[in-house]
């Protein structure tokens, strides 16, 4: 009963956050990844201000909340209306990479002073609260201001936000402009204003659940506060399906007492995450799929940049171009079969890792550019590889081969468990089951005794830094082999044909389901190899090597790199990995900030990614080369205007 | 002087150095305050948040007072009111040198910072007197190299004064080249007023009328919101900048001198040689033009990103000097494309206004010199580096507007609008050589339309004959491409859907114009929304429309998206009419509808047109639009074929038979 009260009271926080996510979700369809962090920046700006500049709490509390309100309508000027017309998919990548930026945002603000010294992250600060009394000890449990003031706060707000969604003029507008915006803007509705009007409330939400839950959690120097709360209030709103806010906040109750009790009886906060993950996953697997007249148009396509040519045959065959090719993919292998003789121990190893973690990206270049499937957990499935293999190696001396086949098994296993009840249906849920796979496999799985052994990944003695080279080089040659031959196979043809129109390919005898569920398998599969092979090479790697926040990383690197394009991946990871490489002695949060910023830049500027730019370069390299255009021919539209139109359809004038 | 006179073609050089030094000696005076900056800081004992906030405040108070005196130099002679400016910046700089309080110097630097508001426009007004229109070009370039000089001098005048005797030394030291270029001044004497032209003496338009209408030309608007965002970022990082120098790699006043004098000689070399490239484009199309600031402007914004994390002097400096030249090569390009785009009877308003939006970044630049003293000059910088970015945002949109805005200059396309037509009868909507396209494929081909008080007109045509275009190009959900279009004798082009519909001029989209996941009643409230200042109003008109539908009534707390298609076009066409709009227009009225439904829909279409409104409809089928409406227009791939009363239309077999296979006639026939 005292749990249950505890366990109320957090999680009238995490209803609060789903509520901010409902409401985005309704105003703009997008799955808000950014929404744990908004909150987490308005802890850090209220913690700037009363532990450093010893403000009293209710103006920085006014001044943080203000600051998160515009940080939301930003959020909304900057980038989600830049992707109004987009495929509702990339909008929600956007907002990863706005997680990113605004993670450096809250990370790089000054930090409250222990003593006289700055702390970390609220580390060893006491969280201000408004009171100090009263305290009530209840049970096992002592009440202290803090849960009073989320016990009022919470109903309240809930309350209000659900009657403002429902009863007032501009909460309705809030509704429309997402069902139906050309409407709404002709009946008078300035759809943009009422769109940065949801994401502000969702971003005070955020600030107001995130200050509220700060004090009774305790915030650590943990620098990935972020994600468990998203997923939190993401794990809510998603079995309230998007489409309630009572609904949201109710789950967030039950979520909070699940938490509560899960935390008490096992003592460990990680067992609670795997239990929501657990819920999501049933919740998805009894959901029912409703029909209306309007099907809602959820489905989206991928194609939001041009499709990479092939060459001309006149050029691809010109002697000159060939030459050229040829010549510079010898000078390459040999530069690479060379580089560990040229290289130094570091640059080969920075190199070596990019091999290996390409494999990764590319399994999530291939889900996501194939598939149109979004995961938010490889970096995790490359742990379980990573994890699983090297304890077969350490713990019951398995052959590294044989341990090598057994980590991707494993790794396709977990793939088929996560998306078995999440593929089953449209739209980005597969998006939220691996993020809470993720952060469950960060905070739970790993840590579990039967799955991490004595907690360490060794290489083994005989792979030294230029073994691990070649093995990293080998494997990547193999894996882009393999997976340019199933691009062409029926397996690939069938995922692009899911992904551009579900409906169509069911009607011609594709199995939608299995389809896709195979595109994931392969695709886990993968990133368990890749992570394995990474994990044998970096000497003192531990299963804390794998947090949730870099399957994140890993993904803006396939955007970077350019979705669904082979060649991109390995661009995107030598990106993602190559600039902390060089950057980190300038600032140690230079590599969140890059993928972060090189993702919204791409996403907005150069949807096609590194690959596109590296193809129009060639293209140019072969019209300098061979003299010959390799551009189709553009029809100017003057010409398309003489052109027929299609035969009218005769108009039936009485029916 | 002789050569100076050769250039000028024979005029005489002697105004031209004399503005060219009055304009270089108040820049002196700016470039010490800007470059000497950390040594002032740190006289005062302030940070770079404060003094940034100085430095803001001096450049927002100073136009504020100087407009209205500005205006006077209209009237008054021009030649005493810039000395007299001049004499006002010499006497503040000294007196920022002498200032003991932080307050008395920010007094100080606002009152220097006015002469210079002041005598620069007048400057300019006085050039325009002094030289022929052929050689005046010339001489303004002559002018704006005046400001470099200026910058690249001063920085290093000012900062050696500074590093020798400081910094308030340097101050009394560049009062002395301004002395001079007084003194020496003093011999030009006042030339007549508009000697070489009839000057526009007309008053530019009130800024509150003429704003909507510069604000509806997109890519004049990007270009100004990207204006703000720019300015901000230039001016924060500028003021950032000596502090960056003097924190990161401890570089001594002089030194941060030189450098400024870098940065200046940047831009100077730019102004020669960069904006030729730019012009080039700008040639080529607007669009190409623009598209290739935005490349600049993005490779800027990513080089000061670089700057700001730069880990030694001697990779920033010359960064700096890459920044600085870029930016001057496309600075004045971007005016350039200002007067391209803005009306030639509005361009003195584009320009004031868009000075003013600009101010605007000063925002910016007080959150940069913030952020530097919270985090260090290098976040400053690097936070300027994101500002800039925004900006490029924008200027790539107006990129994608730019050629279609020059082109509704073209004379056949602009001009007036109407509000009689050629009969006199009263105008309510009319478009010119409207286009349109989605993407590459246009689809309107130069519309041009009239629709007059109380009027109903059909819009008929095939499947893809551009009908529906046509209306969503004048409600604003399609912005077109070219050609214009006035509601009631006002240009309306371009104006975003929700204000065309605040002016009463409604579109009911068929059958999708419902929220189908919203009960009936959330649908109804929805479409009054421009009436919720009034909530007995809304509810008046909701209960009036649901009389003339009651077939909606046991239907409001359904979902919209469950309704019939018949019950559909009824919710449309109740939400249109709780407007009372004064032109509706409809698209798809009767489409896959039983007849039966037709039937009270077009009841209820023309007690609408009895209470007043005017309405285009848009239809397939001919027979209904023919019983409806008085006029027709015909439109064929994107052009109007026919026009003329629907009489008439009947007449025409060869337009009927040529796109309904000649069903419709007979079908016409029989209803007649």
């Amino acid at each position: 009963m005292d749990l249950l009260v505890l366990g109320l009271v957090i999680g009238m926080a995490n209803a609060l956050l789903a509520v901010g996510l409902v409401l985005v979700f309704m105003s703009s369809r997008i799955l808000n990844f950014a929404h744990g962090e908004i909150g987490a920046f308005a802890v850090a700006m209220l913690l700037m201000l009363t532990g450093r500049y010893h403000w009293g709490y209710w103006p920085s509390l006014l001044v943080a909340l203000l600051a998160t309100a515009l940080l939301g309508a930003l959020i909304e000027r900057t980038v989600i209306q830049r992707l109004f017309g987009s495929p509702r998919l990339i909008a929600l990548l956007a907002t990863v990479g706005v997680a990113q930026v605004v993670a450096v945002l809250r990370l790089v603000l000054p930090k409250p002073e222990v003593n006289g010294e700055k702390a970390l992250f609220g580390g060893g600060v006491t969280f201000p609260v408004p009171f100090t009394e009263p305290t009530l000890t209840f049970g096992r449990v002592v009440l202290g201001p803090p849960h009073f003031m989320v016990l009022v706060i919470g109903p309240l707000l809930a309350v209000g936000v659900a009657v403002f969604l429902r009863s007032s003029i501009y909460g309705l507008s809030i509704r429309a402009a997402a069902e139906n915006a050309p409407r709404a803007r002709l009946a008078g509705i300035p759809v943009r204003r009422v769109s940065t009007l949801a994401w502000v409330i969702s971003a005070l939400l955020a600030g107001v659940a995130s200050i509220l839950l700060a004090p009774i959690l305790g915030f650590t120097a943990s620098e990935a506060v972020g994600l468990p709360l998203l997923m939190h209030g993401l794990a809510a709103a998603t079995i309230a399906r998007f489409e309630s806010v009572p609904a949201a906040f109710g789950w967030g109750l039950v979520i909070g007492v699940v938490n509560q009790l899960a935390l008490f009886y096992t003592g460990s906060s990680g067992v609670a995450e795997a239990l929501i993950l657990l819920g999501v996953l049933i919740a998805l697997l009894l959901r029912p799929t409703r029909r209306r007249r309007t099907t809602e148009s959820e489905e989206s396509s991928w194609a939001f940049a041009e499709p990479i040519r092939p060459l001309p045959r006149e050029i691809a065959h010109h002697p000159r171009w060939r030459a050229l090719v040829w010549g510079s993919s010898a000078v390459t292998g040999v530069a690479l079969l060379a580089a560990p003789a040229i290289l130094t121990v570091s640059g080969t190893f920075l190199l070596s890792s990019i091999f290996a973690v390409s494999v990764v990206t590319l399994a999530v270049t291939m889900l996501t550019g194939w598939s149109g499937q979004l995961s938010l957990g490889h970096w995790a499935l490359a742990g379980v590889g990573a994890v699983f293999g090297s304890r077969l190696i350490d713990s019951y001396g398995i052959p590294f081969w044989l341990a090598f086949v057994l980590a991707g098994v494993v790794g396709g296993f977990f793939a088929l468990l996560l998306g078995l009840p999440a593929l089953r249906l449209p739209g980005t849920l597969l998006a939220v089951v691996t993020l809470g796979f993720a952060v469950a496999s960060e905070s739970w799985l790993f840590g579990q005794p039967f799955f991490k052994g004595p907690g360490r990944i060794e290489r083994p003695a005989w792979i030294t830094t230029n073994v691990y080279f070649y093995l990293a080089l080998g494997f990547l040659v193999v894996v882009l082999l393999g997976v340019r031959s199933l691009q062409r196979s029926r397996i690939g043809r069938n995922l692009v044909a899911v992904r551009d129109n579900p409906a169509q390919a069911a009607a011609l005898g594709v199995p939608v389901t299995r389809t896709r569920l195979t595109g994931f398998v392969v695709s886990g599969v993968l990133a368990a190899l890749g992570g394995f092979v990474w994990s044998t090479g970096v000497a003192t790697a531990n299963p804390g090597a794998f947090p949730a926040l870099r399957s994140l990383a890993i993904l803006s690197a396939a955007i970077i790199g350019g979705l669904g394009s082979v060649g991109g991946a390995l661009l995107g990871t030598a990106y993602l990995l190559g600039i902390p490489f060089f950057g980190s002695n300038l600032n140690r949060y230079a590599g969140l900030l890059a993928t972060g910023i090189g993702l919204l830049v791409l996403l907005l500027f150069f949807p096609g990614g590194l690959a596109r730019m590296a193809y129009l370069a060639r293209d140019r390299m072969a019209r300098w080369v061979t003299g010959l255009d390799p551009r189709p021919d553009v029809v100017p539209v003057s010409a398309l205007r003489e052109q027929p139109v299609a035969v009218p359809l005769p108009v039936l004038v009485d029916r | 002087m002789r050569r100076l006179r050769d250039y000028l073609g024979g005029s005489d050089p002697r105004p031209i150095v004399a503005m060219f030094s009055l304009n270089a000696v108040d820049e002196l005076d700016n470039a010490t305050f800007i470059w000497v900056g950390p040594a002032i800081a740190a006289g005062f004992g302030v940070g770079v948040g404060s003094f940034g906030i100085i430095s803001v405040l001096v450049l927002l108070v100073a136009p504020l007072i100087a407009i209205p005196i500005s205006r006077s130099a209209d009237r008054s002679a021009r030649m005493p009111i810039a000395l007299i400016a001049a004499c006002t910046w010499g006497v503040f700089s000294l007196l920022s040198g002498v200032a003991p309080y932080l307050w008395l110097f920010v007094l100080a630097r606002v009152g220097s910072s006015f002469g210079r508001v002041v005598s620069y426009p007048v400057q300019l007004s006085l050039l325009a007197d002094f030289y022929a229109p052929a050689v005046r070009t010339k001489a303004l370039g002559l002018h704006a190299m005046a400001n470099n000089v200026g910058a690249i001098f001063g920085a290093l005048l000012g900062a050696g004064v500074a590093a020798v005797f400081g910094w308030r030394a340097a101050f009394f030291v560049v009062v002395l080249p301004t002395v001079a270029a007084i003194m020496w001044s003093r011999r030009v004497h006042e030339p007549p007023r508009g000697v070489f032209e009839a000057l526009q003496s007309t008053e530019p338009a009130s800024l509150k009328v003429v704003a909507p209408r510069l604000w509806a030309i997109r890519s004049l608007r990007y270009q100004w919101i990207a204006g703000i965002y720019f300015i901000g970022a230039v001016f924060g990082t500028t003021i950032v900048l000596p502090f960056f120098f003097k924190d990161e790699f401890g570089i001594g006043t002089f030194g941060i001198g030189v450098i400024g004098a870098v940065a200046g000689v940047g831009a100077a070399a730019a102004t020669f040689y960069g904006s030729r490239l730019g012009q080039d484009r700008l040639n080529i199309s607007a669009s190409t033009g623009v598209s290739w600031i935005a490349r600049v402007a993005l490779l800027i914004s990513v080089l000061i990103g670089v700057f700001s994390f730069a880990p030694s002097v001697w990779i920033a400096i010359p960064l700096l000097f890459v920044i600085t030249g870029l930016f001057g090569v496309v600075s004045p390009l971007i005016a350039a494309v200002g007067t391209l785009i803005s009306p030639p009877e509005l361009r003195a308003s584009a320009y004031a206004f868009g000075q003013l939006l600009g101010l605007l970044g000063a925002l910016f630049a007080v959150a940069i010199a913030l952020v530097a003293d919270a985090a260090g000059p290098r976040w400053g910088l690097a936070l300027g580096s994101a500002v800039f970015l925004r900006g490029v945002f924008h200027i790539r949109t107006a990129s994608r507007y730019v050629d279609s805005d020059v082109d509704r200059l073209l004379p056949q396309h602009s001009g007036e609008g109407r509000r009689t037509d050629a009969e006199g009868r009263p105008l309510l909507l009319e478009t010119r050589g409207l286009t349109a396209s989605y993407g590459p494929v246009q689809v309107l081909f130069g519309v041009d339309i009239e629709v007059r008080e109380g009027e109903i007109v059909a819009l008929l045509g095939t499947n893809g004959a551009g009908k529906s275009t046509v209306l969503n190009a004048i409600s604003g959900l399609l912005a077109p491409d070219g050609g214009n279009v006035w509601f009631d004798g006002e240009p309306i082009t371009g104006e975003t859907a929700e204000r065309v519909a605040r002016r009463g001029l409604v579109q009911a989209p068929g059958g999708r114009g419902i929220f189908p996941g919203m009960t009936v009643g959330e649908n109804l409230r929805l479409g009054a929304f421009l009436l919720r200042g009034d909530k007995t109003v809304s509810a008046e008109r909701i209960a009036s429309s649901l009389e003339l539908f009651p077939a909606l009534r046991p239907l409001l707390g359904r979902t919209a998206g469950d309704l019939s298609g018949g019950q559909r076009q009824m919710l449309v066409l109740a939400q249109a009419m709780l407007l009372k709009p004064r032109l509706l227009l409809i698209d798809e009225l009767s489409l896959g509808l039983a007849p039966v439904v037709v039937q009270e829909l077009l009841r209820a279409v023309r007690l609408l047109n009895a209470e007043g409104t005017s309405i285009v409809l848009v239809e397939q089928s001919v027979n209904i639009a023919l019983t409806l409406a008085d006029r027709a227009y015909f439109l064929e791939k994107g052009e109007v074929r026919f026009h003329g009363p629907t009489s008439e239309l009947l007449g025409r077999d060869d337009l009927l038979r040529s796109v309904f296979f000649g069903g419709a006639t007979h079908a016409v026939a029989a209803v007649d």
